[in-house]
């Protein structure tokens, strides 16, 4: 689209002006072309439109609150999952690392004569960590994760 | 002095303030001050209730979204409006309707017609025909041209504002509004002529 400066013909320079007269209903213009563009100008003040709905505000602020606020849920949701792995992961990574110096620990307790319950011991042990770990697991696939809401 | 724009823009603030902390009622407050603009953009542009009803709540949508992104560059109902303008204009290129026609320069001087005399400007403000016959014309005209003209006369806005929310140069707004309100001359020239 060309730019359009009103004032390089004379003739549109002429109209301009009388459109642009026309919408002050103040002035005391009495040329014809003026006073239709007046005409003009009452009629474009007062178009054919459809009328806002009624409760359209209302109805469309709780639908954005509405919005936000499932936003924000989800957003929570995945914040706890992503703890709760990073927490799986630091116990997966403590059991390599230090599960030796562990099981060294319990052999110490073997040594004070309690050898008969030892296999009994470590096997506890290793069942719990792997119910804990299963649930934990469990519940991050099923989304409950740990609770904080009130 | 305290200036009207100074005032309106603590306004702006002080709403955009209210609505980002979440205060009751705030969010509201700014869709019922801002609806009317809105709709009257979408309305010109789509002229179907239906669809300017869901691209209006879009818009209040995208704004609630958005408004922690809005930094007081323009005023906000500006900014609002430009929000409206680019989500209706992407929900008419996605239909394939058709926004502006070419532009033709000698077209100006086409419309130009003698202006005539003794035009009675209250009787033809009261002829109910002469009246329907313009506004079925405004809505002949081109989206782009007709939208300008609702947002000059109907919203008052300035054609910087408008040129803020269409993206279109200022002279590109002067002539639309020429080349638009020219037409509907021309046509209450070519009605007056059939009555007389």
């Amino acid at each position: 689209m060309n730019t359009f400066d009103p004032f390089e013909n004379e003739r549109i320079r002429r109209e301009w002006i009388a459109q642009e007269k026309s919408c002050r209903d103040d002035d005391d213009a009495h040329d014809s072309r003026t006073l239709k563009y007046r005409l003009i100008s009452r009629m474009l003040r007062d178009p054919p439109l459809d009328p806002i709905p009624f409760k359209f505000a209302a109805q469309t602020a709780a639908r954005a609150e509405l919005a936000a606020e499932l936003e924000n849920d989800t957003l929570e949701r995945w914040l706890e999952r992503g703890l709760l792995g990073a927490l799986a992961v630091v116990g997966c990574i403590s059991l390599l690392y230090f599960g030796g110096n562990w099981l060294g620990g319990l052999d110490s307790l073997r040594s004070t004569g309690v050898q008969a319950f030892e296999p009994f011991r470590v096997w506890s042990i290793v069942a719990a960590g792997c119910v804990f770990f299963s649930k934990l697991v469990g519940n991050l696939f099923s989304g409950k994760g740990v609770s904080m809401r009130r | 002095m305290y200036s009207k724009e100074a005032s309106s823009g603590d306004d702006d603030r002080t709403l955009v303030d209210r609505v980002l902390r979440r205060a009751p009622g705030a969010f509201e407050a700014l869709v019922r001050q801002y609806q009317g603009l809105c709709w009257h953009i979408i309305n010109r542009m789509v002229r179907n209730p239906d669809d300017t009803r869901e691209l209006c709540q879009e818009t209040f949508l995208r704004v609630h979204l958005r408004l922690h992104q809005y930094r007081f560059e323009s005023a906000l109902k500006t900014w609002i409006a430009q929000v409206a303008y680019s989500i209706t204009l992407r929900h008419l290129e996605r239909k394939r309707i058709p926004i502006v026609e070419p532009d033709n320069i000698e077209m100006h001087d086409d419309l130009l017609c003698d202006a005539g005399d003794d035009f009675d400007l209250e009787a033809a403000s009261a002829d109910e025909e002469l009246a329907a016959a313009l506004r079925r014309e405004l809505e002949k005209l081109p989206t782009v041209q007709r939208t300008i003209l609702t947002l000059y006369h109907l919203d008052e806005l300035t054609i910087p504002e408008i040129a803020d929310i269409t993206s279109l140069a200022a002279g590109t707004i002067k002539s639309h509004l020429f080349r638009g309100r020219a037409r509907l001359r021309a046509k209450m020239e070519a009605l007056l002529g059939e009555i007389a």
